[in-house]
């Protein structure tokens, strides 16, 4: 008898010399929080962050979720780990960070809980690392795709400073020509000073020194394409001031042109504008003589439906005397 | 006499052009646009017999796309593409939408009158490649058409995996693809890669 209790005492003892030797914190609690085994580490954590040691699990937990720590330990949060919710993350007073963790372990028809605490510092700091890394990533990612959406216009802007230095300096080089001969009172080599001005002013005529805002605006373009195949397209109401219902705006416009004026003999375009509850709204008509009772979407308008679409705006078709065409752009 | 429409949103080169082709006297321009997709309406009542249209033009409408959809209602109108960039793909893109000629505007070694004669000579003048462009420590000859695509999705700003599922390969096959180009350029991350290609245009996925 004594020699069972003897060795049942060992058995117990070396479990705990055992776990208290882990140097992680451990407890094991049944499922309604009375302590079964509770580690040394586990005990000096909780009670560095609370104030006591483990007395009751589930209590200890929720202290843990829900405390302002002590003792100088702060509370971290875990972004880098969304796969992990629920676990608490602390800084304690030595500057080590440590995870807990709670885990429902099942053995047949018996649960046990186990908290457990991992002194996660150097992965806490190398995940952080690669959390904010990735973070300057994406914005990388963003600006290399802003940069791409603008390359065209970049190049265009760098070719127009091109094209203006080169007249600069060209210029440049005749005044300072001239101004020697004049200055030396030397004229004599009039004949290369002539030729030099000639080109210069050749470049000037071929390059004008304007840039692109200067182009006609998307609706001067359009409607002198109209005026071409013979259609007066005329815009009631006021138009979009955003460039991008603006566009959506005119590629509708294009798309209904094309059509009155190629299946229904067109040669007035009508388009009211109105604004609704932040949505233009849009009216397309034509005096066409065609009467349509209904139309199969070529690839014309299934493709401007698409593109509508896709910016939030929707289009619909409406058949009679004309095909009109209606169009809905958010503001 | 050949009438002509310009499509080009540059005022710069657009006038250029037109001087060009005016002081010829073989050509008539009929009109100068500087937008792409007002191309098709153009053709509808005038007698346009050659068209010069540019790639990328005004509003980031595609010269292309205008080019597609002005041959398949007018296939008798001769279509010369014409581009400053050296996008690899643009070539292709243009047989493909079945225009007559194609001109580099500063790669090329033979002008544009030329090759307005030519077209409207039923010839197909066409360079024989895309230029040429130092990429790192190679140039654009170098790379695959794969590498090209892995390059383009990644300028896209497109994750491997979304690039692999794109290309209808395995996310492993992309770092391979990016292995090689990183190998052939000496660069040491793909962000310097894409700044450098996109930098020197050959690559514009919007078009």
């Amino acid at each position: 008898m004594f020699n069972s209790i003897k060795n049942k005492l060992f058995t117990v003892r070396s479990i705990r010399e055992a776990i208290d030797s882990c140097p992680g914190g451990i407890c094991f609690s049944t499922t309604g929080g009375r302590p079964i085994l509770v580690n040394r580490r586990m005990n000096e954590l909780v009670f560095e962050l609370t104030g006591h040691t483990v007395i009751e699990a589930n209590t200890t937990w929720d202290e843990l979720e829900s405390i302002s720590p002590v003792n100088g330990c702060t509370r971290l949060r875990d972004v880098w780990n969304s796969s992990d919710e629920g676990n608490q993350v602390f800084r304690m007073k030595n500057g080590r960070i440590w995870r807990f963790r709670k885990l429902i372990l099942k053995n047949g028809r018996e649960s046990t809980v186990q908290i457990d605490a991992s002194d996660i510092t150097e992965l806490y700091q190398k995940s952080n690392e690669l959390y904010q890394n990735n973070l300057r990533l994406m914005g990388i990612r963003q600006r290399q795709k802003d940069l791409l959406e603008n390359i065209v216009e970049i190049n265009r802007d760098k070719e127009l400073l091109s094209t203006k230095v080169r007249i600069h300096d060209e210029l440049g080089r005749c005044l300072v020509a001239t101004k020697k001969a004049l200055e030396g009172g030397n004229l004599t080599d009039g004949s290369q000073l002539l030729s030099g001005w000639k080109e210069a002013i050749r470049d000037m005529t071929n390059i004008p020194l304007t840039d692109r805002s200067a182009g006609p605006s998307p609706e001067a373009e359009l409607l002198k394409v109209a005026d071409m195949i013979g259609c007066h397209v005329e815009f009631i109401g006021r138009q979009p001031t955003e460039r991008r219902a603006l566009l959506l705006l005119y590629a509708a416009v294009r798309e209904a042109l094309t059509n009155a004026v190629r299946h229904a003999g067109a040669d007035r375009l009508s388009v009211s504008i109105s604004e609704i509850n932040f949505m233009y709204h849009v009216v397309i008509s034509n005096n066409g003589k065609t009467r349509v009772t209904s139309i199969k979407e070529g690839g014309g308008l299934s493709s401007l439906r698409r593109s509508l679409e896709q910016e939030g705006a929707s289009l619909r078709i409406v058949c009679g005397d004309c095909v009109s065409l209606i169009v809905d752009i958010p503001a | 006499m050949t009438n002509v429409l310009i499509v080009e949103d540059s005022r710069i080169s657009r006038e250029a052009i037109e001087h060009q082709l005016t002081a010829s006297g073989e050509y008539t321009i009929i009109a100068s646009i500087e937008n792409a997709a007002n191309a098709e309406i153009a053709c509808m009542k005038e007698n346009i017999d050659l068209i010069l249209m540019d790639v990328c033009t005004a509003d980031d409408e595609s010269g292309l796309d205008a080019a597609a959809k002005i041959k398949k209602h007018y296939p008798d109108i001769r279509i010369i593409i014409m581009t400053s960039m050296p996008e690899h793909s643009f070539m292709q893109k243009a047989r493909n939408c079945g225009c007559d000629g194609f001109w580099y505007k500063e790669f090329g070694n033979i002008d544009l009158l030329e090759i307005c004669r030519q077209t409207m000579a039923g010839k197909y003048p066409w360079p024989e490649k895309s230029p040429v462009i130092p990429i790192g420590c190679t140039v654009s000859s170098e790379l695959t058409d794969r590498e090209l695509e892995v390059i383009r999705a990644l300028a896209l700003g497109m994750k491997y995996e979304e690039i692999a599922r794109d290309l209808g390969i395995t996310a492993n096959t992309v770092k391979y693809h990016i292995k090689n180009l990183m190998q052939k350029t000496g660069y040491r991350n793909t962000l310097q890669l894409v700044a450098d290609v996109v930098e020197k245009r050959l690559i514009l996925p919007k078009y």
